[in-house]
């Protein structure tokens, strides 16, 4: 019995530890196809043996190879499949993948694709508007949804015109039509394949057909994934045979493996490990700008925080360009200086925020808590530095009054206390950390933080309300001008900063990958979405 | 003795289901739920998570859902994890066989050497080589498994280059994640042989062996030693145990896809299959070990006898 018992309090104690073990960081939702031009090859020196295989090693495996159903992060996704549209890094400009061109009628409600002939899937099945369509039939399916079909709910339906053109039609004019294609849910997937595997589509190796540069010749799941260089891709075949990506989930091991030479390429690896490779011979750090931002997020539904000069006041009580300073600046990472990171197109600048702990006094007094308050703030141990944000947050909150306390939670925490709550009943933190980066790239993202209704709502965690802020988000969504959407946008940006906060703002997050220096054109995109097409590694 | 066994597997039996009561509730109070977790709450159509919650028969009351699991285990079904749907059972049993080697291995490890070394301190009783044996011990006791991981880890991979860092490749990959393993458990089975190799020093028949001129290493280890056996065989297959449930850390740190990483990512992704399933598994090779341990007592001690 006792023996049991021992065994008992073993588990036990093995599942409190995991209870509150790491989990990946939520990829920040990123932007488009990854930066450089997939037509380009990249200069290969003649005198120089490559290595026909890239080890790159990285934290967490894909949960889905398929784009309607993935949340874990693009970072393999987009090597294996294409979409119609893509963002080119260079120019920072949408361009065609799998379309070559389109056109929107004159009413704006219906855009005309016309496909690029002769493109084969992984299985050398030629693609056919077929394969779009059903790819669209599947991702809008609202009777039978997959994960992003209340995501793309923009788009009404795709039709064929002949085998190499489809429509897709929107039921307003939008001018968010084109960015919301760069959403990893717009991915193409064999129209045969639909059929055969319905929404286990991308759990197997068997499952996934795509028209990317790479195929995918192994999957061992939490272990390993082999890439091979696609000889039919319409890009041009990539520069390394195999891309061997290893999944090792303790970063300082990620860290080691690099620097054993087990590794080509690490992922996700500890500021203090980036730093000192950075300065070890034989390694580099590439640093690629995200699309994301960090911030704490107000719970609007919560008794002070509801008004806003208690939340205008929390953002003056908080000297936010010295936090980022102390704990970001080493990774050269910025403070914020709007809601949306600077590579999100819409982005305008709201100026750092300001720090006047006199002004924050004064606003607790006018809100009518000249003695402060007292309430929660959740930090998930994930997010880089977040203890320790929060922390230094406190002390200043401490400052003016408010008397904050740390609540460390896991995501699937957050998640259950966030699916459980009514719009913010019981939810138990005044302020919460987040990462929010819209995956189109676009200002149109925005829609899902703050509006409030029901299907675009989703990501509006704080239950933030501001009817003018309403407005604009769907003004903004059907204006065909640029200029006069992106300064719609810029008052939008003006209204959540400060005149009616939705959120404290930390820093603009960057990604950065540790390599030998014997590799050459690795790239990632603002999302993270790894580019290995031109990627090559000098041989011993 | 065939009785004994038949009483024996009747109680694993028992014990095998209050195991699963437990672990299927247990893993239902941690907070937070499979689907959120699994999709996330960014982004996921709300319609989407409940037509898979339903599909999964995670809308089912707790006793159906029970029975439910508990009748797949009787037809040797040990469930589909929620995240990859695919058959636990083939999961397990091609990471087994690296968590049985790390186990088998670490115990073999801290076997051999905490004896060797408990038998020493007990020889030299309140001399050099007892304080000394007894400060390692501590040592090892208190050095966090991971910790070492990590050293070992510089020390060969990085700094010497000598053994691969992780990694389940050719035969080198299992000896840095035994010895971290291995190396904490020195220290607890060193002292449990001490203490109990001297209740059996100052017992009669070893002061006549002694009056008789018997060499002192003989009496050591003939005499004394195999009397004072029970005790270190239970250390040591309750070590077993805990290296089998708990060689996650190890696991992680070295990169291998054991039982133990297996069941850490079905905690974090709230995998409730994977969970109980896993625990399930590790209960019976527990209990198992246990009985094989009991048996033995017989052949060490005669006195022992189970009819």
């Amino acid at each position: 019995m006792k023996k049991l018992l021992t065994f008992v309090m073993a588990a036990m104690m093995l599942l409190s530890v995991v209870g509150c073990a790491k989990q990946p960081e939520p990829a920040a939702p990123a932007a488009t196809e990854s930066g450089n031009d997939i037509t380009a090859e990249a200069p290969a020196d003649a005198d120089v043996e490559y290595k026909d295989t890239l080890v790159y090693v990285t934290a967490s495996d894909q949960n889905y190879m398929d784009g309607q159903m993935n949340n874990t992060n693009e970072a393999i996704l987009r090597s294996v499949y294409s979409s119609l549209v893509r963002k080119d890094a260079a120019t920072n400009e949408l361009v065609g993948d799998l379309a070559e061109d389109w056109k929107v009628s004159d009413d704006g409600l219906t855009w005309t694709f016309y496909l690029r002939k002769g493109v084969k899937f992984h299985n050398g099945k030629e693609l056919t508007a077929k394969d779009v369509k059903a790819s669209y039939d599947r991702l809008l399916n609202t009777e039978d949804p997959v994960r992003y079909t209340s995501t793309m709910s923009i788009i009404k339906e795709c039709q064929i015109i002949d085998d190499y053109t489809v429509t897709l039609s929107t039921a307003e004019p939008s001018a968010a039509l084109l960015p919301n294609l760069l959403h990893r849910a717009n991915t193409i997937l064999d129209a045969d394949y639909i059929e055969k595997y319905g929404k286990d589509l991308g759990l197997t190796l068997e499952s996934v057909n795509g028209t990317g540069p790479f195929k995918l010749t192994t999957w061992n799941i939490d272990e390993l994934m082999v890439l091979e260089a696609n000889e039919d891709y319409y890009g041009g075949v990539p520069a390394t045979k195999y891309i061997n990506i290893e999944i090792v989930p303790e970063a300082s091991s990620r860290a080691i493996a690099l620097e054993t030479g087990a590794a080509d390429i690490a992922g996700g690896l500890a500021i203090e490990d980036i730093l000192r490779l950075k300065e070890t011979e034989g390694f580099k750090v590439d640093t690629f700008m995200g699309n994301g931002t960090h911030l704490y997020q107000f719970n609007c539904a919560n008794e002070y925080i509801a008004n806003t000069k208690v939340r205008q006041a929390i953002i003056y009580a908080v000297d936010m360009e010295t936090i980022v300073a102390t704990l970001y600046g080493a990774k050269g990472e910025s403070v914020c200086d709007a809601p949306l990171n600077p590579n999100i197109w819409g982005y305008s600048s709201q100026g750092v925020a300001p720090y006047d702990p006199e002004y924050a006094k004064q606003l607790l007094s006018e809100a009518g808590y000249p003695d402060g308050f007292e309430m929660s703030i959740m930090v998930l141990p994930s997010y880089d530095k977040a203890t320790e944000s929060a922390e230094l947050i406190v002390q200043y909150l401490k400052e003016v009054g408010i008397n904050a306390t740390i609540d460390i939670v896991e995501k699937a925490v957050f998640n259950g206390a966030f699916t459980a709550t009514k719009k913010g009943e019981n939810f138990p933190w005044g302020m919460f950390i987040m990462g929010q980066g819209p995956g189109t790239l676009d200002a149109d993202g925005m829609r899902r933080y703050y509006s409030i209704e029901g299907e675009t709502n989703a990501n509006n965690y704080g239950w933030y309300e501001n009817e003018e802020v309403d407005r604009l988000l769907k003004e903004a969504a059907a204006e065909l001008d640029e200029a006069k959407r992106l300064a719609l946008y810029d008052r939008i940006q003006e209204i959540v900063w400060l005149e009616d906060p939705a959120a404290m703002w930390m820093n603009n997050r960057n990604n950065f990958y540790c390599s030998t220096d014997k590799v050459s054109g690795f790239l990632a995109d603002a999302r993270n979405a790894l580019d290995f097409t031109q990627v090559r590694v000098i041989a011993d | 003795m065939g009785k004994y066994i038949i009483k024996r597997l009747f109680q694993l039996v028992v014990t095998l289901l209050v195991i699963s009561v437990i672990t299927f509730l247990m893993v239902r109070l941690i907070p937070g739920d499979p689907l959120t977790t699994l999709y996330g709450i960014e982004d996921s159509d709300p319609a989407f998570v409940e037509a898979q919650r339903e599909k999964l028969g995670l809308n089912d009351p707790l006793p159906v859902q029970y029975f439910r699991y508990i009748k797949g285990i009787f037809q040797g079904d040990l469930g589909v994890s929620l995240r990859t749907h695919k058959p636990i059972a083939d999961e397990l049993l091609s990471r087994y066989k690296y968590t049985v080697i790390l186990a088998v291995g670490g115990t073999v490890v801290c076997s051999i050497l905490g004896i060797f070394c408990g038998v020493v301190a007990a020889a030299n009783h309140n001399k050099f080589w007892d304080s000394a044996i007894m400060v390692i011990s501590m040592l090892a006791v208190s050095t966090p498994t991971f910790f070492l991981a990590l050293l070992l880890q510089i020390v060969f991979a990085v700094n010497w280059n000598i053994l691969p860092y992780g990694g389940t490749k050719g035969w080198e990959w299992a000896i840095l994640p035994i010895a971290a393993l291995g190396f904490h458990a020195i220290g607890n089975i060193a002292r449990t042989t001490r203490s109990s190799m001297l209740d059996v020093i100052n017992q009669d028949y070893i002061r006549t062996s002694r009056a008789k001129g018997i060499a002192k290493w003989a009496i050591i280890t003939r005499h004394a030693l195999k009397n004072a056996l029970i005790p270190i065989l239970t250390a040591i297959g309750l070590r077993f145990g805990v290296f089998m449930a708990g060689s996650a850390l190890v696991e992680t740190v070295f990169n291998i896809s054991g039982v133990g990483r297996f069941l850490i990512d079905g905690v974090s992704n709230r995998d409730y299959p994977v969970v109980q399933s896993t625990i399930l598994v590790l209960a019976a090779s527990f209990v198992i070990i246990n009985t094989l341990i009991d048996l033995l007592y017989a052949l060490v001690d005669p006195r022992v006898k189970y009819d």
